[in-house]
């Protein structure tokens, strides 16, 4: 009987209790462009995160020079030289806090909002992510969907290519995260 | 009277425009800014909009933004929040916490004590007890006590988070959006007190991202795609859905919410309506960043592209044809267009045709079941059930007055109708079926034929519009005058407000009315020619509002002034159909046009279309000052003045003057005067906007300043130079005072001088002495006698001679002293010795007549004179002095001396200012010294 208690107890506890860091490298990141009339893909597997859930607090980051899968050369080329300018903004960070309380967190699926800056083309907005979160445990996988407005991050489109990129691009994001 | 006819059969003009849902016009930005460098937007007290753009502040004028100029330290911060308090102070958040304050139309910093937050301030609110709070990203919330000193409220105290969105006032304190959930504050005689709600607490998300208050409710927008309306006591009264997640911005207004997500999409949504987005621009590309809503009803919306300003009261349908006819149900709207029926789905903002028919439809109404009646012209009345897509038909055969059907009306179980024969009534069954149809013509008191309108209180009470006999009401056999008497207006439409007061316009465009109290309210037609009436509405708040031509105007009572709906409102070319008119809710009131359907939004419009009057510019010189009092040589002024009328800046005008220079008004479109070289005087300057010559009397704005004269006019130097001339007047006369009582004093002198010389001359003891001298040299020797007699007549002939003469040379006078000396050496002989020794210098200047002979003889008074002791007599010089001098043998008793000789002589001396004469009593010896006058000035 005290083993089963104990056993349920050990079960409710959260596995993110534990203090220190959780981290995460080989995240996926993809966006997705979806104009009138060009259609442009590309991902990445090299996105880092940490997670600490003492704090309440997130990082994440990724090199833009690691997207691929464009659909030509000279579509990755425009990406990186024309509108990302990944040689003077290598980096694109998110990292803020949550606002769920992610310590309470229980085995299972939750969703959670990630409120912090995200910063891209070296312009930083505030911005609140929702995103979904699989604990368990030994890692917690994080998973989210989001759109980002280049006209936020300062990301200017010129007229004549204004048909071949949206306004908004789509994000697909999803990383495991380990205590270290 | 059939001339109306015309206008109802012959108006059926075609015009397609494509439909449109919102109305604006971009507003163009200063220059050199753009769209994105905008950061804020802001309504202040006066209702004057402003945006934060860079480092710079602008307000919009009506015409174009103005910039305020601003500090060189500020350059390099970026504006977060602007506020203007109760007190009309402007306040600047900055994305680093700093605080500005604007002053004299500058911008300076604001350094509390305490130091200003370290993180970015995004808004401003202020408490009952005008207390003023910010709320900031990172620090939580701040409030200024009385004291003047800043208090934080932040999360160790039970804040729950301290990034912040917004701040309203709230009861007596505030409440403040966070991303932990809503905090109530209140601060009190340095007491904090801190409220929390959150989901827990019955709130949609825990995440508010913005916060609405009105009269009667506080809006919380969340992030998860809700709002929730909340009473004052923070329960949550309704969940409302929005579009879509990550709420930016939440208004409530007119009964319109509207709504802004992080995504840059803008919606709006009427109490019962579904949310629509607002797109400018048809592709979707443009983005909404912020908005704010003026004091006019107008919404300044910043998008990507720019500042649009948005219109709320009015929208317009477009259809192909004339719309004749116009009702309401709660969820669509009917109208006519020929002989058509069309259904206007309110909630999916499409038409749709619902009948076809021949004759053309001159009226609409809909009854309790939901039935549409439409009357048509020559087609007698028609029933269209919208379930069953029925149509019945009534008409004279069925007992109807006449088939050209002009107006219907109705309450719960009678629908009547008036036509160009008369009036009918249609009674109906509990179940909303036709149960007889009866008619009403000359025999019931209808003695005109054409009936224009007919309006059907709630209480069942009948009136009618009729061609030629004013208003008749149903007295339940017969129609009577309102009045008791008969008129003769053609009336067009007939309507009634909540309290059952009648109202009606006339053919001619008069309003008029009759009250509950019986008595006829006579309404003054609006200032300028409206155009053609069309009809009238009530409304809820008891003002009427008249369909013209030229626009829709509206009659307050309250007020007693009209307020005009026209170009600017989106009605500068209306052209409403007669009686196509339909209200619903009180709120939308659609009118029937020769383009379609307008409709108004009556919760929209403004009550008041006059400008606002402002005074901001009071200057010297060119310069701004803010004083009232002015030296005589500050007499330059320029006033700057603004008539804040979004609605149609081109349309303002202003009526000043400056009262103290000349009281009469004069009319200007410049918004700025001058006034050089005013005089000394009292000043009052009076400005008031207005539109179409109306000119608010309540809005008269004015500034009252004083010039005072030149320090030369005032009163105490006017004082000062009056006692100042009166001064030298009294010294100017008593110094003349003073020369004539001297001259006088002298004259006086002058002639007691003489009548001494005279009597000291006609010394009876010389003249006995002379006599018996002159007796002894008769006997002796007669010619010498002769001479004696001869010498004495010229020394008494110099006497007279000279007595009147101020001053004679002393060559004269020293003839008249050796003719005494002759006179008296016959009688003393060898006792006398006198000597005269006096160069020509001397003997040319002057001296007062007899002054030496006055001396001479005091010698012979004096002394003894004997061959011992002679006379020895000397009249000589000594430079500038003539000395008289002679050896003193006192007598042992003298002649009575008056001593009046010797001062008379000083005095003259004196008088003629000449030198002192100086007397001389020693050793044997007495001397006269008399000082030489040089110039006969006087």
């Amino acid at each position: 009987m005290r083993l089963l208690i104990a056993a349920i107890i050990i079960s409710t506890l959260s596995p993110l209790k534990q203090s220190g860091l959780w981290k995460g490298s080989k995240g996926t990141i993809a966006f997705t462009s979806d104009a009138p009339l060009e259609l442009i893909e590309a991902e990445s597997n090299q996105l880092t995160g940490v997670l600490k859930p003492s704090e309440n607090t997130f990082a994440f980051l990724i090199l833009t020079k690691t997207f691929k899968g464009f659909n030509s050369p000279l579509q990755q080329e425009h990406f990186h030289e024309n509108y990302m300018e990944s040689e003077k903004y290598p980096k694109a960070t998110f990292s803020g806090k949550f606002i769920e309380n992610v310590a309470d967190l229980k085995e299972g699926t939750h969703e959670l909002r990630a409120k912090g800056m995200l910063v891209i083309h070296g312009v930083s907005v505030e911005r609140i992510i929702k995103c979904t979160a699989e604990v368990s445990k030994k890692e917690v996988t994080i998973t989210s969907n989001f759109n980002v407005p280049l006209e936020d991050h300062k990301i200017s489109i010129p007229q004549v290519v204004y048909q071949k990129i949206a306004e908004e691009i789509y994000v697909k994001v999803k990383i495991t995260l380990q205590p270290s | 009277m059939k001339h109306w006819l015309t206008i109802i059969i012959g108006s059926l003009a075609i015009t397609v425009l494509s439909a449109q849902s919102f109305n604006y016009r971009e507003v163009d930005l200063p220059q050199g800014i753009q769209a994105s460098d905008i950061k804020l937007l802001y309504t202040d007290n006066n209702g004057f909009v402003w945006i934060a753009a860079k480092q710079y502040l602008y307000w919009h004028d009506g015409n174009g933004f103005r910039e305020i100029e601003v500090n060189k330290e500020i350059a390099g911060n970026e504006f977060s929040s602007l506020y203007q308090d109760n007190a009309g102070k402007y306040w600047i958040g900055c994305i680093n916490g700093e605080i500005y304050v604007l002053k004299n139309n500058g911008v300076e910093a604001y350094k509390p004590e305490e130091g200003t937050p370290a993180v970015a301030i995004i808004n401003w609110a202020e408490d009952k007890n005008q207390q003023l709070w910010m709320c900031t990203n990172g620090e939580g919330a701040y409030v200024k006590a009385s004291n003047g000193r800043w208090y934080n409220f932040n999360q160790d105290e039970g804040f729950l988070s301290n990034e912040t969105y917004d701040i309203v006032p709230l009861n007596d304190g505030v409440a403040v959006a966070t991303d932990q959930g809503l905090v109530y504050c209140t601060f009190k005689d340095g007491k904090k007190n801190i409220e929390v709600q959150n989901k827990s607490l019955g709130l949609s998300d825990q995440i508010v991202k913005d916060l609405h208050i009105d009269n009667t409710e506080m809006i919380a927008a969340f992030y998860e795609p809700f709002l929730n309306t909340l009473n004052f006591s923070q329960s949550v009264l309704d969940t409302i859905a929005t579009p879509s997640s990550d709420a930016k911005k939440i208004l409530r207004s007119s009964g319109i919410i509207w709504w802004l997500g992080e995504n840059g999409k803008l919606f709006r949504k009427a109490e019962r309506g579904s949310w629509v987005q607002f797109r400018p621009d048809q592709a979707g590309r443009s983005r909404i960043h912020t908005f704010t809503e003026d004091n006019e009803g107008h919404l300044w919306v910043l998008g990507s592209r720019g500042i649009l300003v948005l219109d709320e009261w009015y929208s317009h349908i477009s259809t192909s044809e004339s719309v004749t006819a116009i009702t309401n149900s709660p969820t669509a709207v009917w109208y006519a267009q020929k002989g058509d029926l069309y259904q206007y789905d309110l909630s999916t903002n499409s038409s749709q045709k619902a009948w076809t028919g021949s004759n053309l439809i001159l009226s609409l109404y809909t009854d309790n079941w939901g039935n549409i009646w439409c009357g048509t012209f020559d087609g007698g009345l028609l029933r269209f059930n919208p379930e069953t897509s029925i149509m019945e038909s009534y008409n004279e055969q069925s007992g109807l007055a006449n088939n050209n059907v002009l107006s219907i009306g109705g309450s719960k179980r009678a629908i009547w109708v008036g036509t160009l024969g008369g009036v009918s009534k249609i009674s109906l069954d509990e179940g909303g079926k036709v149960k007889e149809v009866k008619s009403y013509d000359q025999a019931h008191g209808v003695s005109v034929q054409y009936i224009y309108s007919v309006h059907v209180r709630d209480n069942g009470d009948v009136y009618i519009g009729t061609d030629g006999e004013g208003v008749l009401k149903w007295s339940g056999d017969r129609f009577k005058p309102i009045s008791g008497k008969s008129q003769d207006g053609v009336v067009l439409d007939v309507s009634s407000d909540a309290r059952g007061n009648i109202w009606w316009v006339t053919s001619e465009g008069i309003l008029e009315g009759w009250s509950v109290e019986e008595k006829l309210v006579a309404v003054p037609p609006y200032p300028e020619d409206p155009g053609k009436v069309a009809g009238i509405e009530t409304l809820e708040d008891g003002s009427i509002l008249v369909m013209h031509e030229g626009g829709v105007h509206r009659w307050i009572p309250e007020t007693g002034k009209w307020a005009a709906y026209k170009k600017s409102f989106g009605l500068g070319t209306l052209q409403p159909q007669l009686n196509a008119h339909a209200i619903s809710d009180g709120d939308l009131i659609y009118m029937g046009t020769s383009t379609g359907i307008s409709s108004l939004s009556i919760k929209h419009l403004p009550l008041s279309t006059e400008p606002k009057t402002l005074i901001q510019g009071f200057r010297l010189f060119n310069k701004p000052t803010t004083k009232t009092q002015f030296s005589a040589d500050e007499n330059y002024f320029t006033f700057q003045y603004v008539g804040r009328w979004y609605t149609e800046a081109s349309a303002v005008r202003y009526k000043l003057r400056l009262k103290g220079f000349d009281p009469d008004w004069t009319e200007s479109k410049n918004a700025e005067v001058s006034y050089p070289k005013l005089p000394p005087g009292n000043y009052t300057f009076e400005v008031v906007a207005g539109v179409d010559g109306n000119y608010p009397e309540e809005e008269i704005k004015s500034i009252s300043f004083t010039i005072s004269q030149p320090w030369y006019a005032r009163w105490y130097s006017i004082v000062l130079a009056v006692l100042v001339l009166a001064g030298l007047v009294f010294f100017f006369f008593r110094i003349r005072i003073n020369t004539l009582r001297q001259k006088q004093e002298r004259e006086k002198q002058q002639v007691q001088a003489q009548l001494e010389t005279l009597k000291s001359q006609v010394n009876p003891h010389f003249l006995f002495n002379s006599f018996n001298t002159l007796m002894a040299l008769i006997e002796e020797d007669k010619e010498e006698a002769t001479d004696y007699l001869a010498d004495l007549s010229d020394f008494f002939r110099y006497i007279l001679e000279f007595r009147e003469v101020d001053l004679i040379s002393v060559k004269e006078d020293i003839r008249i002293v050796q003719t005494y000396l002759q006179l008296q050496e016959k009688r003393f002989g060898d006792s006398l010795v006198a000597k005269i020794d006096l160069n020509e210098e001397v003997l040319e200047s002057f001296i007062p007549p007899l002054t030496l002979q006055l001396l001479v003889e005091n010698a012979f008074k004096h002394n003894i004179i004997s061959r011992e002791k002679p006379l020895e007599l000397e009249i000589s010089h000594k430079g500038d002095t003539i000395v008289v001098s002679n050896r003193h043998w006192a007598k042992a008793q003298t002649d009575k001396s008056t001593g009046y000789g010797l001062d008379s002589i000083k005095k003259k001396y004196k008088f003629y200012n000449a030198g002192q004469v100086k007397v001389e009593a020693s050793t044997g010896y007495f001397s006269v010294y008399l000082p030489v006058i040089h110039q006969n000035n006087n």
